[in-house]
């Protein structure tokens, strides 16, 4: 007699290959957790697919068996969007990991799930364009999750937020359809748009966390490698003032990357690695799903005196030149900079707190993010407070953390900060991480707490988590209203049987 | 006994009042046709369908709510309208027992938050008037299209709207931030950061999966109405803008802006013109200044425009790009040489000559004025809204000439398209058009004619994008876009609109 | 005239662009002040805009829409101030308001209309021969009721044979307030020695109240019989002091296809040559923060041709030269001015048929003057000050409505 398990397996290993199709538990232990505070859940399997159309038999099969499915593309999560559900199979999509065309005329790049940062900033480089990185992601990040799950960008052209830069995808659907967004669904059309045809469809997967369908390739716009770059300089005692620096920059439409830290997260990026360390690093072996590998005492070291030498925040702004005179443009941006500081008190430079060649490092991270990552090494991981707050209450946002912070006796200078405007500061990404050491249970339990007790101070307060993740979504869901019972209403009719990542947002 | 259309009739008055509903044909007729060529052609066919029962004006969300509802209880179909101008027949019923909904009470503008760039206003809100506030606070919502700049702001950028800025601020749609929906069974949905309680309206995208995608692009006002929505404001340096000698057709130029018209001698020159400027990162306008509507725009009468285009005034390969100095004037300094550079390598010339007869540009490349002279022979229909990447333009041009041999009936019917660079030359939007005059049954057929042709022949040709589509094909969108599109279609509309209240029809058939 | 199946092509060919119902674009710079179209704005039905007008046009040129009382409404609440004549000519070459005389002239002939709003008005055309119901002999009351100041040597020439007639119009038979702008006209040329000639009560009405309620018949008698009379007088110019007769003359009279051996002013283009030419000097500062109120019909319905084409420009400068020669005035212009001047709301006769109509439209112009921070209210056409006067007593927030003559006279 065969198992209702064995047939699901096998139906499953006739689509993907036996070999694509995990049961080992210790294999699928890799897949039972993250660096979120989900607790941990084995799949009950995972399958390898390598194409879209396996990927449709899949959901097909999901479908038929009632099976949950949870879509994962990156080898390390961040917060619990690609955790399993209990009794449910992973679709781990990393074998498919073409870069399918480099389009160097109209700007544009067409991937598959499994393309990593690293991968895919090796074959721009080579053609002189890069694609807009965000900076809290990892080197192993898959691009087309980070792109499908709105994570901020730093590059980002004037008017668009990061998931603007979306030329088109396709999606499986919980159906099995697969389905393109945007003019590309005409057949033949080439990559131009993600809108319609009818609705904007593409909206409804965007923060999705795979709850509405499997993304299964992503056209993403390219931007020219700059010909000139450079960085500048200014400190600010307050994430309020740094803020107040930004929109005036941005406001007058000056420089490309801009973004404002603090000192834990700057000083944190410029610790010296090892050489191995540092391939680690850039190749996104550095941060695992148990953690990375904590810093030496001489590292500690390097970090608080580097602490020392910055001030509570830094903004950054990068000046960049391409096209016919690149060097004319960087030239009249310093010069309207230099004006906008004198007329508004602040001063930039080339430098800061004597740190050598800090504005290499900062461009270089700019097209290749790979140092940031380094603070998970303060005591092993991250968990982040992310979300969009208007200009004017990102310091009250951050007063809220930091009253959090005290109440559970969390020391305040451990919380790295990260702000990025979006839009020319129509509003600002603001990336707080609470470091914690994922091997010591009374620090994750306590770090865990203030996360939720921040989170929800945060929420009841009007912070944006606009995508809700882990334990946001009811924080958010639960206030959302009728918002929310049309994302339910949306759900059921595209996906009825509750296959796709069910649990996740409010479904 | 009252039959259904008297309960709704009274049903409404009772909740907006007797002075705001109404069921008089006088009063009905002016809400059965506009300019399209879906309406033309029915009130041709003298379609009773046209003309909706009952119109009624609601003035808050409550009683949008309340009317929605009442529509949803009896089963009449509802047809949302503000301004109502617009090019396939949206605002104008199909439908027997359907009310219009004129939304031109809600008229106001809420809220302009120069902290947050952002402006947060009621469906009746027009461009013009928008700017005319944000302007005196140094901000602006980044154009308008070609389209009259009194029609409403919120209902063009969600029917894809884009504009002559596209260039540098995205399509029109991308200026919507969120908004407060109604739909069409009484319920209301906060968009974005309007969804949390406390977040203000600052934002879009969320939470999670945005459902303002629904409410996007074409469709076609059939799932629902917005009662409040928040767009994006940008710097505007123009200064005290606008200024028009009373002597007509001659609006200044904002400050801090320069405008260039630019000839080139074939399409292909101009093509890649286009694609270099649009990739070197400059300027915020860059569009083709097409013969045809240089004609109508610059002319004060008919007899005029087509005597300076019979004579060939308006070169056919031509451009106009506007540069701005937001950061300071070193910026059109800047952006100037590369220009020059530019059109140097391409073959083109600067054409400062038509400086003064172009003048209308000055203000219609900002807030259109006089670019509905384009209506003035009649009616004016798109043929053709497609949208692709810069180099397949070309053909386009061709497909277009081979369809005018075959269709035209009017010497300004276009062959040169209006193409609208978007997003710094990541996609383009072109659109043809053909102008009847509308009273004219045998015009209005030759103009359905090209529009048909050319959905016929573009989908013919791999590569050829639609954009909107056209009457009467509205709820087709083509073979090319797979078996089960329409199925989508319907999945969505379920959701938001399980009886088909609104706009039946125009987005998908659920028969 | 033509009738109304000749403007079928126009009625067809509303593109529902909303050009209408705003300010023209690049002249939009208030939100608050950036509507034109009074019946609209009011009733708020796009039936009561020209776009809704011409589709009710068209319906009824095709038969599909058949009499009504609310027809007639919506027909017959619009001051046809010619806001939309301004855009819609400007833009599409088509004069709204000329299809919505010429549905009134088909509802008159059929017997529909016009409304019984506009009853005392039809009768008093039909029986006095002028809008007011009073006997055309009181028509020269108002010289007779004049004060003449000492030392005045002009003749008040009633010699029927001279180049130039001041032509008052109607409005001196309304009441003894609508005497005063006449008197103050009269005053302003006696002091500077000019003559003129008058016509008292041998004045026939232009005309215009019967065209406006759609009488054919009965405007083309007028017209007729001012023309022989003009032609008869030999006059060469005809100076108007109101601005309804001047349009109605220029404007109205060419489309019976009658022709004019004359030419038509209005009495500020007069008088702005008067002071241009130092035949009149402004001596005396009169000490005042004003906004100047462009009168409909000595604006973009001023002359025949297509409004806003460049055919005509209105006249809108001689009146602003004329205030700036007057030492201390101040002139603060309204953001709806000349072309996008907002109606003072008696247009179309609404005093008279409706009057609340009329006050709410004024009132709005009122406010939209007190926007300003301007003092006073300047105008100089009798029914617009007639209504705004009645319109500023509605709000009862300081300010003055004042005759532009009688601004020029306290400065001689």
């Amino acid at each position: 007699m065969v198992s209702v398990e064995d047939t699901v397996h096998k139906e499953l290993a006739q689509i993907v290959g036996p070999d694509n199709v995990i049961r080992d538990s210790l294999v699928l232990e890799r897949y039972s957790h993250d660096l979120s505070f989900l607790p941990r859940c084995c799949p009950w399997c995972a399958v390898l697919p390598s194409s879209a159309a396996q990927v449709q038999e899949v959901v097909k099969i999901a479908n038929a068996w009632q099976l949950p499915l949870t879509p994962r593309s990156s080898e390390v999560g961040l917060f619990g969007g690609g955790a399993p559900c209990p009794g449910g199979v992973v679709v781990d999509l990393r074998r498919m990991n073409r870069i399918l065309e480099v389009n160097e005329r109209n700007w544009y790049v067409e991937v598959e799930p499994g393309v990593t940062y690293a991968l895919l900033q090796r074959a721009t480089d080579k053609r002189g364009f890069r694609v807009a990185s965000p900076l809290t992601c990892l080197p192993s990040t898959s691009v087309l999750t980070s792109y499908v799950e709105r994570e901020p960008v730093v590059t980002a052209a004037d008017f668009t937020y990061g998931n603007e830069l979306i030329a088109t995808f396709d999606i499986v659907l919980p159906s099995g359809q697969l389905f393109t967004v945007g003019h590309p669904a005409l057949t033949g059309t080439p990559a131009s748009a993600p809108d319609g045809p009818g609705l904007n469809f593409y909206r409804f997967f965007l923060g999705a966390q795979g709850t509405l369908g499997i993304v299964t390739k992503l056209t993403v716009r390219l931007l020219p490698m700059p010909v000139i770059h450079r960085a500048y300089f200014a400190g600010a005692d307050s994430v309020g003032e740094a803020v107040h620096i930004i929109k005036a920059i941005q406001q007058h439409e000056l420089g490309l990357e801009c973004i404002a830290m603090n000192r834990f997260d700057l000083a944190a990026m410029l610790v010296d690695f090892t050489p191995e360390d540092t391939e680690y690093l850039r190749d996104g072996r550095y941060v695992g799903i148990d953690g990375a590998k904590p810093w030496s005492d001489s590292q500690l070291e390097q970090f608080a005196s580097l602490k020392k030498r910055l001030p509570p925040w830094t903004v950054i702004v990068c000046l960049a030149g391409w096209g016919p005179l690149p060097t004319e443009k960087v030239a009249y941006q310093e010069l309207d900079l230099n004006e906008l500081g004198a007329d508004n008190g602040f001063a930039f430079r080339g430098a800061l707190g004597g740190i050598p060649v800090l504005d290499r490092q900062i461009l270089d991270e700019f097209v290749r993010p790979w140092r940031f990552q380094k603070r998970f090494g303060y005591k092993g991981s991250c968990h982040a407070l992310s979300f969009i707050s208007p200009i004017g209450r990102v310091g009250e946002f951050e007063g809220v953390i930091n009253a959090a912070a005290c109440r559970h006796e969390y020391p305040l200078t451990d919380i790295g900060g990260l702000v990025i405007p979006i839009e020319r500061a129509r509003a600002f990404y603001c990336h707080f991480d609470l470091t914690c050491d994922p091997s010591d249970l009374d620090e994750r339990v306590k770090t865990k707490t203030l996360l939720d007790d921040a989170s929800a101070a945060l929420v009841s307060r009007g912070a944006f988590f606009d995508r809700p993740y882990g334990p946001w979504a009811p924080l958010m869901f639960d206030r959302a209203g009728e918002y929310t019972i049309y994302l339910k209403k949306l759900k059921q009719q595209l996906d009825p049987n509750n296959i796709m990542n069910p649990g996740r947002l409010c479904f | 006994m009252n039959t259904v259309k008297e309960m709704v009739l009274n049903a409404l008055i009772n909740v907006l009042g007797p002075d705001w509903v109404t069921d008089d044909l006088s009063i009905r007729q002016a809400y059965s046709k506009d300019a399209s060529l879906a309406s033309v052609w029915r009130k041709h066919a003298k379609d009773p369908k046209t003309v909706p029962d009952i119109v009624a004006l609601p003035s808050s969300t409550e009683e949008v709510q309340a009317v929605l509802r009442t529509a949803n209880r009896w089963g009449m179909k509802v047809v949302p309208v503000t301004t109502g101008s617009n090019m396939i027949g949206l605002c104008v019923p199909q439908h027997e027992n359907c009310i219009v909904l004129d939304l031109k009470r809600m008229n106001r503008i809420l809220d302009v938050d120069v902290t947050n760039m952002t402006a947060t206003v009621q469906p009746y809100v027009s461009f013009a008037r928008l700017q005319s506030e944000t302007m005196k606070r140094g901000l602006w919502n980044g154009g308008t299209p070609l389209a009259p700049a009194v029609v409403g702001i919120v209902t063009n950028m969600m029917f894809n709207g884009i504009w002559q800025s596209c260039l540098a601020y995205g399509a029109g749609f991308r200026s919507l931030v969120n908004l407060k929906w109604v739909t069409p069974t009484g319920d209301v949905i906060n968009t974005g950061s309007r969804a949390l309680p406390g977040a203000g309206n600052f934002w879009w995208h969320g939470p999670g999966p945005d459902l303002m995608g629904a409410f996007q692009f074409t469709h076609y006002g059939a799932l629902g109405v917005f009662t409040e929505a928040t767009i994006k404001l940008h710097r505007w340096v123009g200064g005290d803008w606008p200024n028009e000698e009373k002597v007509y057709d001659h609006p200044q130029l904002p400050a801090n802006h320069r405008i260039y018209f630019i000839d080139f001698q074939d399409f292909r020159q101009m093509n890649e013109a286009m694609y270099q400027i649009s990739h070197a990162g400059i300027a915020t306008h860059l569009e083709t200044a097409m013969d045809a509507w240089n004609a109508f725009c610059s002319q004060p009468t008919q007899a005029l425009s087509e005597k300076v285009f019979c004579e060939g005034v308006f070169p056919k390969h031509c451009i106009y790009v506007v540069i701005a100095g937001i950061s300071s004037p070193r910026q059109i300094e800047y952006e100037e040489k590369v220009l020059r550079l530019i059109v140097a390598r391409c073959g083109g010339r600067f054409r400062d000559d038509l400086r003064d007869v172009l003048a209308t540009w000055h203000g219609d490349a900002f807030r259109s004025g006089d670019t509905v002279r384009v209506t003035r022979h009649g009616g004016y229909a798109i043929t053709r809204m497609g949208v692709s990447v810069i180099d397949t333009q070309e053909e386009y041009y061709k497909v277009q000439r081979e369809i005018l041999a075959k269709f035209r009936h009017y010497k300004l019917d276009e062959e040169m398209p209006e193409m609208y660079i978007c997003d710094r030359g990541y996609w383009v939007i072109h659109e043809t058009d053909t102008y009847y005059d509308q009273g004219d049954k045998e015009q209005v057929k030759d103009s359905r004619g090209q529009a048909k042709a050319a959905f016929v022949d573009y989908q013919k040709r791999d590569g050829l994008g639609w954009y909107i589509f056209v009457e009467p094909l509205t709820t087709i969108h083509g073979p090319n876009i797979g078996p089960d599109f329409h199925l989508r279609l319907k999945d969505i509309k379920r959701v938001f609109d399980p009886k088909d209240t609104m706009n039946p029809g125009k987005l998908v058939n659920m028969g | 005239m033509k009738q109304l199946v000749d403007y079928r092509r126009q009625a067809w060919n509303c593109y529902r662009d909303n050009m209408c119902k705003s300010v023209f674009s690049w002249h939009l710079k208030s939100d608050r002040f950036s509507a034109v179209c009074p019946s609209l704005e009011k009733y708020r039905f796009d039936a009561f805009s020209a776009q809704g007008r011409l589709d009710i046009a068209r319906a009824m040129i095709e038969g599909e829409l058949e009499w009504s009382e609310r027809l007639l409404d919506t027909i017959y609440r619009c001051q046809l101030c010619g806001a939309c004549d301004y855009i819609c000519g400007r833009v599409k070459e088509m004069q709204p308001t000329r299809v919505i005389q010429a549905m009134r002239i088909k509802l008159v002939k059929e017997g529909k209309a016009p409304p019984p709003e506009f009853r005392q008005l039809n009768e008093a055309m039909r029986t006095y021969l002028n809008p007011y119901g009073r006997a055309n002999s009181q028509r020269g009351k108002w010289i007779l009721n004049r004060e003449i100041a000492d030392g005045d040597a002009t003749k008040v020439s009633r010699e029927l044979r001279v180049d130039t007639l001041l032509y008052v119009g109607c409005s001196p038979l309304r009441d003894v307030a609508a005497e005063l702008m006449p008197q103050a006209a009269l005053r302003i040329l006696q002091r500077a020695g000019i003559d003129i000639g008058i016509l008292g009560d041998k004045e026939v009405c232009c005309g215009h109240p019967s065209l406006c309620l759609g009488d054919e018949e009965n405007f083309i008698a007028f017209a007729k019989e001012n023309v022989r009379l003009f032609h008869e007088l030999n006059v060469k110019r005809l100076v108007c002091l109101c601005p309804l007769c001047l349009s109605t003359f220029r404007r109205d009279y060419p489309e019976l296809g009658v022709k004019i051996q004359f030419e038509t002013v209005h009495f500020t283009e007069y008088l702005d040559q008067l002071i241009k030419s130092g035949a009149i000097k402004l001596t005396k500062e009169v000490c005042l923060d004003v906004a100047y109120h462009d009168p409909c019909h000595l604006g973009r319905i001023s002359n025949s041709g297509v409004s806003g084409t460049n055919s005509f420009i209105g006249i809108y400068e001689p009146p602003r030269s004329i205030l700036k020669a007057i030492p201390g005035v101040n002139l603060k212009e309204m953001p709806r001015n000349r072309d996008d001047s907002w109606c003072c709301g008696a247009g179309g006769w609404m005093k008279m048929s409706y009057p609340d109509f009329a006050i709410w439209t004024g009132v709005e112009r009122v406010e939209e003057a007190r926007s300003t921070g301007a003092q006073a209210l300047v105008t100089c056409c009798p029914h617009c000050h007639e209504n705004l006067s009645e319109a500023c007593r509605v709000d009862p927030r300081a300010l003055e409505i004042v005759d532009l003559l009688d601004l020029v006279l306290r400065a001689m």
